[in-house]
């Protein structure tokens, strides 16, 4: 099975996207404190999600240092989008990284009414 | 209780790359204290200047301003802003002020992600429970001759 990479950056943030025939894995990098990811990331996020059809989807924060809430903002919608064309999507998160433990302890509670989504600790 | 002088005492200017790089600053700044109080104290940095910044009035003769100040007890984060939209101080003091009687500020934080969640928010704000909830600060403001000021504060183990 052929992976295929996809890279995209702005400002300080990066999204790493590998997927095959049957999944794919949205990586997200570095430091999300743009003051509009709405705006810098959004786009591609609604460019990427039509080709996710059929696929089993990760979202991966592992590697994320930081997140503003601007940007919790963008993961939502990212999620929302998900959710509503049925993909099953992991949400992974560092749980030995504090910062990540209390954020995503928060949003799992939220994302409960999102029957696609399901968040897990790495 | 002995005092510190203001390790960061700054004009924030217009640009966003200020945002990102006190966070940074103060994390560096608080070296000698544990990397979760550190971390904490970037991001409540981090929101309080971006809020300004997004929010306060560019055009207001008083720039923004954040200081940084550290005691044997307490990390105490300020910053002071020219606003003049009584709309946006009551906002901002309201949900202040909701915070600081919230017997369970976990609770009003995953309120305010569920009204994100269903875009029902009005504004943002969302950083404001962020300095409370995961920053473990308490926030009080003040307002007064047009200067909004917020002060973030929390105990040194």
């Amino acid at each position: 099975m052929t992976n295929e990479e996809i890279s995209y950056s702005f400002e300080e943030t990066g999204i790493r996207v590998v997927r095959n025939e049957h999944s794919a894995r949205i990586i997200w990098l570095g430091v999300w404190d743009v003051r509009s990811p709405d705006v810098g990331i959004g786009p591609f996020f609604k460019a990427l999600l039509p080709t996710l059809s059929g696929k089993k989807v990760a979202v991966d924060f592992c590697e994320c240092e930081y997140i503003n809430s601007s940007s919790i903002n963008t993961l939502f919608q990212l999620l929302k989008d998900l959710n509503a064309k049925e993909l099953d999507t992991e949400l992974l998160y560092n749980s030995a990284v504090e910062w990540q433990r209390i954020t995503f302890r928060s949003v799992k509670t939220v994302i409960q009414t999102l029957s696609h989504i399901h968040v897990t600790a790495n | 209780m002995k005092t510190m002088p203001k390790i960061i005492d700054v004009v924030i200017p217009k640009s966003w790359d200020f945002v990102r790089n006190v966070r940074s600053k103060v994390e560096e700044e608080l070296g000698d204290l544990p990397l979760s109080l550190r971390y904490a104290a970037g991001m409540v940095a981090s929101e309080l200047a971006g809020n300004a910044i997004k929010y306060g009035d560019p055009n207001g003769p008083v720039p923004p301003h954040l200081s940084c100040e550290v005691t044997d007890k307490k990390v105490v984060i300020e910053v002071s802003n020219y606003v003049q939209s009584q709309e946006l101080v009551h906002e901002v003091q309201s949900r202040v002020e909701q915070m600081s009687k919230a017997e369970d500020i976990e609770a009003l934080f995953i309120k305010r992600l569920i009204s994100f969640l269903n875009e029902t928010a009005q504004g943002s704000q969302l950083g404001l429970y962020r300095i409370g909830y995961e920053g473990g600060f308490n926030l009080n403001s003040s307002y007064q001759n047009s200067i909004l000021t917020l002060r973030a504060t929390r105990g040194i183990p």
